[in-house]
């Protein structure tokens, strides 16, 4: 008996140094590493985002006004990116910090004759909404369990710029005012991220310790802002409510 | 008549007289024909031009978009309307009066070949031919000369002088201009030459060129069609129709929505098409042919070929847009034709004429330009009259909207994110303080 508990346990010992033995780096890469590996430090994150933007401004008319009128309700698509500081972060649970995005949304508009009729020249408007928010990841379950899942929550503020064209350049109304301006408010976000460190761990581990990346995702966020100046009345509303997909980076 | 050298030009190679060949081939040919003529006296007239060791070639006509390096050379259609003139400094070894400078074109064939040169079948014609007794002789060539190109050929030593009339030939092809002394019919000596190209040819038109309304302006619109152009140009002419005219005709900012509303209805301007010159110009003149029912308003002028225009018809029928214009499709723009506009991309479907007046009804047509500035024929005509617009912000503020006027515009007295910015400065400053008690940050 005590010959077979030896010889298991020599077999058990073999097997669990077996994977240490085998590790290396041939032409293909690293390989046979275990799952315990030096991390790089971690304390960004950078987003690269896209998504459909259609801005809220109708909302101080009704919901039906002069946006919907020249601009339709086709979806324009906003490309913009983020980058948080993980100020507090508790390693493979969760991570606080503030981040700032920026983005670009720009759509051409019909205009009118006097009867009515479309006319041949167009008119446009270009969105750069910008914000800096708390940002809250939660990643224990990516990290600690085969569900490649995380999950995140952004608020603070949002400002945006926004120009209009009318086809000859800078939009006046009638008296002059110029068709360009500021509106700032509330922002905020909720995401779902996949982790896609799952799906190859090795080339995972490659990212971090040539590139210093050490998780990325996948995420789908749901994106609010709410840019009229807090209801000042004295700012076009440029913010939306929309979906988001991009790729984040954890360094 | 007085030159005005413009600008020098760099040395053009060709293939046998290459200059990064011609040191070593320079200095040997010396050495040889100092030891021949020290042998054979008799020899000593044989005449050499040496074009490119200094020659420098000047034009005098300098087109505002003339492309830059060899195309500089080249000779387009309005080069030779104002009759440029090439001006090349020559140096001969040792000229012989008693021998004819002749200058050469071709476009294909050797003109050191006699019979390219003497007989009815040859190919060369001559562009310029003068005694010269100067080892330095200053050779001026009019481009229309070169233009003539072969009409009529010449056989007799007479120069083919060319005029207005030689610009107007569809040509588009490399040039060689040879350089050399001709006794008793014999070429003498070791000719040069030199190489350009002459271009009168525009690209192709554009086709279904539509006007649309904006305000001062029009947006024009066409499809491409293949050709070596590089640009576009509108062309925009002030129509004496009554702007209450085209409204009533058209249902849409768009003439292309007009014609698919009338495509079935009424004729439209016949033979426009077919080189005849229509003054009354239909959105849909390019289709030529249909005669019964058109609206039939304006003159009916003729073309080079005396082609009617626009046939005309019984009144009253739904038409396609009209108005007067003395612009013709498919002829090339008239030269005091107003261009409107400029599109520099060759891919580019549409474009914007400006610089127009409101509620002035205008006739609208659109040429390719090629990379030397060749417009090609005019594109159908459309008719169009700007007029002001409602466009978004206008509207926007018309509704009672309130933002605009400048980036810093916001209202200071908005003080509701005050708040948030302390907040926000003051768990930043925290945060910042952590790290720097606590030499890191909370990992």
């Amino acid at each position: 008996m005590k010959r077979i508990l030896a010889s298991l346990a020599a077999a058990t010992t073999l097997a669990l140094s077996a994977p240490l033995l085998a590790q290396g780096v041939d032409d293909f890469g690293p390989y046979g590493y275990s799952e315990q590996y030096f991390e790089t430090p971690q304390d960004t994150a950078f987003e690269f985002r896209i998504g459909p933007y259609l801005p809220n401004v109708d909302e101080e008319f009704g919901g039906t006004g002069p946006f919907e009128r020249f601009f339709g309700d086709e979806n324009r698509y906003l490309v913009g990116f983020e980058v948080d500081w993980q100020a507090l972060r508790i390693p493979h649970v969760l991570s606080l910090g503030p981040g700032v995005g920026w983005g670009i949304v720009g759509m051409d508009g019909r205009t009118f004759r006097s009867n009515g009729d479309v006319a041949g020249q167009t008119t446009s408007l270009s969105i750069m909404p910008m914000y800096g928010v708390a940002v809250l990841r939660v990643d224990a379950l990516a990290q600690q369990t085969p569900v490649p899942l995380a999950a995140h929550a952004k608020l603070g503020l949002g400002y945006a710029l926004w120009w209009t064209d009318d086809g000859i350049g800078l939009s006046r109304d009638a008296e002059g005012v110029t068709g360009e301006g500021a509106s700032y408010g509330y922002q905020g976000a909720l995401g779902l991220s996949l982790l896609l460190d799952s799906l190859d761990r090795l080339a995972a581990r490659d990212l971090d310790t040539t590139f210093g990346v050490n998780n990325s995702y996948l995420f789908f966020e749901w994106y609010y802002s709410d840019l009229n100046g807090f209801d000042a009345g004295d700012q076009m509303q440029v913010g939306t409510s929309t979906w988001l997909l991009g790729l984040a980076l954890e360094m | 008549m007085a030159r005005s050298v413009l600008k020098r030009g760099p040395v053009v190679a060709t293939d046998f007289r290459s200059t990064t060949v011609l040191p070593w081939a320079f200095w040997t040919w010396l050495g040889l024909s100092i030891a021949l003529l020290g042998a054979c006296p008799g020899l000593a007239h044989a005449q050499t031009v040496q074009p490119f060791t200094d020659i420098a070639v000047t034009r005098r006509h300098e087109a505002e978009d003339r492309p830059a390096g060899k195309p500089y050379y080249y000779i387009s259609r309005e080069d030779c309307l104002a009759n440029d003139v090439l001006t090349f400094d020559l140096v001969v070894a040792s000229p012989d009066p008693a021998y004819s400078f002749q200058v050469w074109a071709s476009d294909g064939e050797t003109c050191t070949d006699d019979d390219e040169r003497s007989t009815d079948e040859g190919e060369c014609w001559l562009v310029y031919s003068e005694t010269v007794d100067s080892t330095t002789p200053e050779i001026q060539i009019p481009v229309q000369n070169i233009a003539a190109a072969k009409r009529p050929r010449t056989t007799s030593g007479s120069v083919s002088e060319g005029d207005e009339t030689s610009c107007a030939n569809d040509i588009d092809v490399g040039i060689t201009l040879y350089f050399m002394f001709v006794g008793g019919g014999v070429v003498q000596g070791t000719p040069a030459t030199w190489q350009t190209k002459l271009d009168l040819k525009g690209p192709a038109a554009p086709t279904d060129v539509v006007a649309g309304i904006g305000d001062q302006r029009l947006v024009v619109e066409w499809d491409v069609v293949s050709g070596d152009k590089t640009g576009y140009r509108i062309y925009c002419e002030e129509s004496s129709t009554p702007v209450s005219e085209i409204s009533s005709r058209r249902a849409h900012g768009f003439g292309r929505a007009a014609l698919l509303v009338d495509s079935g209805a009424g004729g439209s301007a016949g033979g426009a098409s077919s080189g005849g010159a229509a003054a009354a110009v239909a959105g849909s003149a390019s289709s030529g042919g249909g005669s019964s029912g058109g609206t039939g308003s304006a003159e009916v002028p003729t073309d080079s070929d005396g082609a009617a225009g626009a046939s005309g018809g019984a009144d009253g029928a739904t038409s396609d847009l009209e108005c007067t214009t003395s612009l013709v499709a498919g002829t090339l723009p008239p030269s005091d034709a107003v261009v409107c506009g400029e599109v520099d991309v060759a891919s580019s479907d549409n474009g914007t004429a400006s610089g127009l007046t409101n509620s002035v009804v205008y006739a609208v047509a659109v040429s390719a330009v090629d990379e030397l500035g060749n417009p090609g024929p005019l594109s159908n005509v459309d008719c169009q009259a700007p007029e002001d617009l409602d466009e978004f912000f206008e509207a926007y503020r018309r509704a009672g909207g309130q933002g605009g006027g400048g980036f810093c515009s916001v209202d200071r007295g908005t003080s509701g994110s005050i708040p948030w910015l302390l907040a926000a400065s003051t768990l930043l400053g925290l945060l910042w303080r952590r790290k720097e008690r606590t030499g890191g940050w909370f990992q």
